[in-house]
């Protein structure tokens, strides 16, 4: 019964320079906003990083696998680490609020509601990728490279693709239910414990009470995708073909789930908003 | 001629929200809302045509739809069913400070609102400096929007809007908040456009602006299409019902006489009873309200139960300063011999002199000094201002001379 021809002049490609456009003026305003701008998206992932290696290695005697050229430095480990978690956490939450923050402009103007979304996290993962870049330096320091670094970008996008279409799904629930914020800033503290970014997979006990612990870790989308980087980048190997299938299909259905979401909501949000 | 937009059975239901339950914590607690949702039709089964070059207005009362129905064209709401198509660009202009981010410059705002209709920056910056000069807010146009006056927001809302050259151009009654000159210049240049063959879809409680810019009107009540066609027709029988539904509330305002009990209010030996102050106007007979120095009719109705000789009819009308400014007696043209029956009793007048102001009606019957029926202060009398406004309580006839000595 609801029969709807299109009506909208924008064409895919205006949309996409939309987004881009979007996403520039989202760095343009983060860059210029605080005196120290860009250093401030590198001073605090390292400062993470020293904290959690001193608590972590020092206190608690953290030991972190060996790097590929036969080392262990746990700081380094742990930042590659850190580096996934946080483009996939910050991609996923700035996506959440994207869609309210831009509120009375798409009461005014018809602008798809998935694009708030996808444009604050192209911008998110672009300045995350200077973190990674600081990453990458640390490991040359250490004499850690090898050639499958030149894989390490394909799981970044990857990791990218998945968290913006969770952040989508979640910046059109936030418009139904408020509280969606609060309940995923919790959820997020759980997983980034959950997922083994400051201590080593070894470490869970791979049976605990009859339960197989270490392989519910295991269906954690998030342990594959730390998995894989550190494969890449710390280990210099390939990661399992497992880990990578296991990634692509978490990602390939959260994409689906953000198209139902789209079609079943996302496209009635100027009246709720 | 081909049609630049097309819309068949198109359909807006909304949701009504008794109690909302935003909160995932008020769904757990609370349950989900158990009360059936109730649905408000906000725009029913609207067909209607724009051929290109042609432009259309919607009128009708506040809340009757027109928003409603210019959101489902742009885009911006999706039609509960039917079908709209829009052959061409469209360029919105909704509420004042269309699509505007109040964080950045009038400069930056112009940029994002024309990536928004799909310009892209070499283009854009082609039409910056056209923009910019149509908007004419001098240096604003390198603060942040939130900064603007809302005549300097409609100002590069428009200036956007039209100076991207949209296919159809849809505006929803912003041009009233910029100033004459620049209405003036909004008019113009949507002639223009119109002349070079864009749309226009307008919203407008000016009914003499649509008259003026659109070919066809459509009237909206209560989301339906109550009438479609040449506009200045559409208006006419839009202002017919406005005018009548005033005198029906006129009416209301002048009501029945009534039979009181409170007897300060009511006195007499009731062989005649009144039941109704009917003020009229000739040059307005549609309307009940009567207009300072404009010709006036002040009707009393009664019914006569037994026959009264001699009678004398009495109105006075009193300012809200309690000052009786007009004590109006039949008998200066004799007395008169009412039978049995209704009847009405009038004092006519060519020109009322009263001056604007809110009145207050007493009326009475006499017979030869015995009170028969005296309502006092029974009845409202609303007079409005002819031209301009003077104080006093009555307009003197004649006039200003200036001379130089």
């Amino acid at each position: 019964m609801v029969l709807v021809t299109a009506t909208r002049r924008q064409t895919s490609r205006a949309q996409l320079r939309l987004t881009w456009s979007f996403a520039l003026r989202d760095l343009k305003a983060r860059f210029t906003a605080t005196s120290l701008g860009l250093v401030w998206t590198l001073i605090v992932p390292l400062a993470t990083v020293l904290i959690y290696s001193m608590v972590f290695a020092v206190i608690f005697r953290a030991q972190a696998p060996p790097a590929g050229n036969g080392k262990t430095v746990f700081a380094a480990w742990f930042f590659c680490g850190l580096v996934t978690w946080n483009i996939f956490s910050q991609i996923a939450n700035a996506g959440m609020s994207s869609l309210l923050n831009m509120g009375a402009m798409l009461q005014k103007v018809y602008i798809p509601s998935w694009i708030p979304a996808i444009s604050s996290g192209l911008s998110i993962g672009i300045e995350r990728l200077l973190e990674a870049g600081v990453m990458l330096a640390f490991m040359l320091a250490l004499l850690n490279v090898g050639w499958t670094w030149v894989l390490y970008p394909l799981v970044l996008v990857v990791v990218a693709v998945f968290a913006m279409s969770l952040g989508y799904i979640l910046s059109v629930s936030i418009v139904y239910l408020r509280d969606t914020g609060q309940i995923f800033a919790i959820f997020t503290q759980l997983w980034f414990f959950l997922t083994p970014i400051m201590y080593p997979l070894d470490l869970i006990p791979t049976e605990w009470h009859g339960v197989p612990l270490r392989d519910l870790f295991l269906l954690n989308p998030m342990t594959s995708f730390v998995g894989m980087s550190r494969s890449l980048v710390y280990e210099l190997s390939l990661p399992s073909l497992g880990a990578v299938l296991y990634s692509l299909g978490w990602t390939a259905a959260t994409v689906l789930a953000a198209r139902l979401v789209y079609k079943r909501w996302g496209r009635d949000v100027s009246e709720a908003i | 001629m081909e049609n630049a937009v097309e819309a068949v059975g198109l359909c807006k239901r909304f949701r009504v929200h008794r109690e909302r339950r935003t909160l995932l914590k008020e769904r757990f607690v609370r349950g989900r809302s158990t009360t059936v949702p109730q649905y408000f039709w906000a725009l029913k089964d609207a067909t209607f045509s724009v051929p290109r070059g042609s432009s259309l207005g919607l009128i009708g009362h506040n809340g009757s739809g027109k928003s409603t129905a210019l959101k489902v064209l742009t885009g911006i709401y999706r039609p509960s069913s039917g079908s709209v198509s829009v052959n061409g660009s469209v360029s919105a202009l909704l509420e004042v400070g269309a699509g505007f981010h109040p964080e950045l410059t009038g400069r930056e705002n112009i940029r994002l609102n024309a990536t928004i209709l799909g310009f892209t920056n070499r283009q854009i910056n082609g039409l910056m400096d056209e923009i910019i000069e149509f908007a004419d807010i001098g240096d604003f146009i390198d603060s942040p929007v939130k900064h603007y006056s809302s005549g300097m927001y409609v100002r590069l809302g428009f200036a956007v809007a039209v100076m991207v050259r949209p296919d159809v151009l849809i505006v929803d009654e912003v041009i009233a908040v910029g100033d004459e000159e620049f209405q003036r210049k909004c008019f113009d240049y949507l002639h223009g456009l119109r002349k070079a063959g864009a749309s226009l879809i307008i919203v407008s409680h000016g009914l003499g602006s649509i008259t003026e810019l659109c070919d066809e009107a459509i009237w909206l009540e209560h989301g339906e299409m109550r009438d479609y066609g040449p506009a200045n027709q559409v208006t006419q029988a839009y202002l017919d019902e406005v005018n009548a539904r005033e005198a029906a509330r006129a009416a209301d305002v002048f009501p029945q006489i009534p039979e009181s009990d409170a007897s300060q209010h009511r006195r007499g030996s009731g062989e005649i009873r009144f039941i109704a102050f009917e003020p009229s106007s000739a040059q307005h007979d549609s309307m009940r309200m009567l207009i300072s120095g404009e010709s006036a009719s002040l009707s009393i109705r009664y019914e006569c139960h037994s026959e009264v000789t001699d009678a004398a009819f009495g109105l006075t009308i009193t300012n809200s300063s309690q000052v009786p400014v007009l004590a109006l007696n039949s008998l200066v043209h004799g007395p008169l011999d009412i039978a049995v029956g209704g009847g009405t009793v009038a004092f006519e007048t060519d020109a009322l002199l009263l001056t604007g102001g809110t009145y207050s009606v007493s009326v009475s019957v006499t017979s030869e000094g015995r009170t028969i029926d005296a309502a006092t202060d029974v009845a409202e009398l609303v007079i409005r201002a002819g031209g301009i406004e003077q104080g006093g309580v009555y307009l003197q006839n004649g006039q200003w001379i200036q001379s130089n000595s």
